[in-house]
């Protein structure tokens, strides 16, 4: 049986990288060419040090809205974020450590929280320097000796960096939350360390939802084969399409904080066509030509809501159409948003069934096989195994 | 003993779908498309609707006055 999973490449001279698997890829390879030209990778560091806990931007700040609660969740997990008397924002565990109740239906008033099922308000308290509990004491009757006197919400650090709201997802929610710099440092995702000046651009944004995956979106924005195939049409830039294969030299970076796909032409190396840039656990830089030089950038977060649900954040930074009279006139933003929406939904049936077949079970590891564009999406697999035992089925196994 | 068909053949095998259906969160979850087309279909009325009146609105008004 031949393998047909490249058979829309006419072109030969896609670097190919195929482990032996089986008897039936000998002829195969033979007849495709196994060429590793201008193949380089550069380790500086055999594994990302950052594992599937951690910073995740989870809204742009502008979504957060006066006196509305936000709800999301993660790996299941109901949280809610809003923004406390002191307009700190809070990301609390959506279950009031009463009697567990939701606090949906429930209200926020002024920054304070009120359950919906016996009436616990929750207020910032803390000592001057730092805010750092949700308390109630309303509905405590602190005679009772034996019973809780106070009762606090569970919350995760947060953290506003580039107009996004951060969370620290860790192992578990803490009743009692301190602003420590040392462990807010270690947010490696401020946008201006990864070799562009952020607020020399301008941007829109987009929030998509999927009824699939988290680690199969990831993946679908690692891959730079589909971008021709499914995007071609979509994508304004007339060199992606579906019949024009360009071949690339590929160059990885793996580094302890991302790991980075640099493709260049190949007739002319020192061109840059595309950088993409995995930063654990959610965030992803695709960069369009050298960073330096960049004229727009994409910021991709992903967001294990749970088991078959993710969310993305995309933003797109850019350095033209800047005027802001000339982009209302030619409705820039609407039709951006569109364009958006269009490519995410071109992406959405397939990652649903691709997804369907992972839980199945029918995707087989020898029935996969990666080629050289994919180099970096075994390294992305490799770290997500890792991952692992923490997590099974999208779910966070807690021990 | 008569074995059952359905232990032996084990045609619920491939149900892990059924599995997991709390679903009491997802409604307040699930927000923006393409999952909620709600946004999407508001963002092109607001595309036709911003196209007339840039485009449309100054050639009627042309109409009218000649
Ligand atoms: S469960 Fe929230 S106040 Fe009782
Ligand atoms: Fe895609």
């Amino acid at each position: 049986m031949k393998n047909n999973q490249i058979n829309f490449f006419k072109s030969g001279d896609f670097n190919t990288v195929l482990k032996p698997l089986g008897e039936d890829l000998k002829t195969f390879r033979e007849e495709r060419i196994v060429k590793i030209d201008n193949y380089e990778i550069k380790e500086t560091s055999k594994e990302l040090e950052i594992g599937i806990y951690g910073w995740y931007a989870i809204c742009p700040l502008k979504e957060l809205k006066k006196n509305k609660i936000f709800y999301f969740s993660m790996y299941d997990e109901p949280l809610l974020l809003f923004k406390d008397e002191n307009h700190t924002v809070r990301c609390v565990k959506n279950v009031c450590p009463h009697r567990g109740a939701s606090f949906f239906g429930g209200d926020l008033k002024d920054g304070e929280l009120t359950c919906p099922y016996h009436g616990a308000k929750f207020t910032s308290e803390g000592s001057c320097k730092n805010i750092d509990r949700l308390t109630c004491s309303h509905i405590i009757d602190s005679n009772y000796k034996s019973y809780a006197k106070k009762i606090h919400l569970y919350q995760y650090k947060t953290l506003i960096k580039d107009d996004y709201v951060f969370i620290n997802y860790c192992e578990k929610p803490e009743t009692n939350i301190s602003d420590n710099e040392e462990e807010l440092n270690p947010n490696k995702h401020e946008l201006n360390k990864h070799g562009f000046k952020a607020d020399e651009y301008v941007f829109e944004e987009v929030l998509v939802d999927f009824k699939c995956d988290w680690a199969r979106i990831i993946e679908n924005h690692l891959d730079i084969l589909h971008i021709f195939w499914v995007h071609g049409d979509t994508i304004p830039d007339k060199d992606v399409n579906k019949n024009v294969l360009t071949s690339f030299n590929q160059k990885i970076n793996i580094n302890k904080d991302f790991i980075e796909s640099i493709y260049s032409y190949k007739n002319d190396p020192s061109k840059e066509f595309i950088r993409i840039k995995f930063i654990p656990p959610g965030r992803i830089l695709i960069y369009k030509g050298d960073p330096s030089k960049s004229r727009y950038v994409q910021v991709l977060d992903h967001i294990p809501l749970g088991n078959n649900k993710a969310r993305v954040i995309v933003r797109h930074y850019r350095k033209f159409m800047k005027n802001k009279i000339m982009r209302n006139l030619v409705l820039f933003e609407e039709i951006q948003r569109k364009t958006f929406y269009k490519i995410f939904n071109e992406d959405y049936m397939i990652l649903k069934t691709q997804t369907y077949n992972l839980k199945l079970d029918l995707l087989k590891n020898d029935e996969i096989k990666l080629l050289g564009e994919d180099k970096i999406i075994k390294y992305y697999w490799n770290w997500y195994k890792n991952q692992k035992p923490k997590i099974i089925l999208g779910n966070i196994v807690r021990n | 003993m008569v074995q059952k068909s359905e232990a032996k053949d084990n045609p619920w095998k491939y149900s892990k779908k059924l599995e997991n259906n709390m679903d009491v969160y997802d409604e307040l979850i699930f927000k923006y498309p393409p999952e909620i087309s709600k946004l999407e279909i508001i963002n092109n009325l607001q595309i036709i609707k911003k196209t007339l009146i840039r485009y449309a609105s100054p050639l009627i008004l042309f109409l009218i006055l000649v």
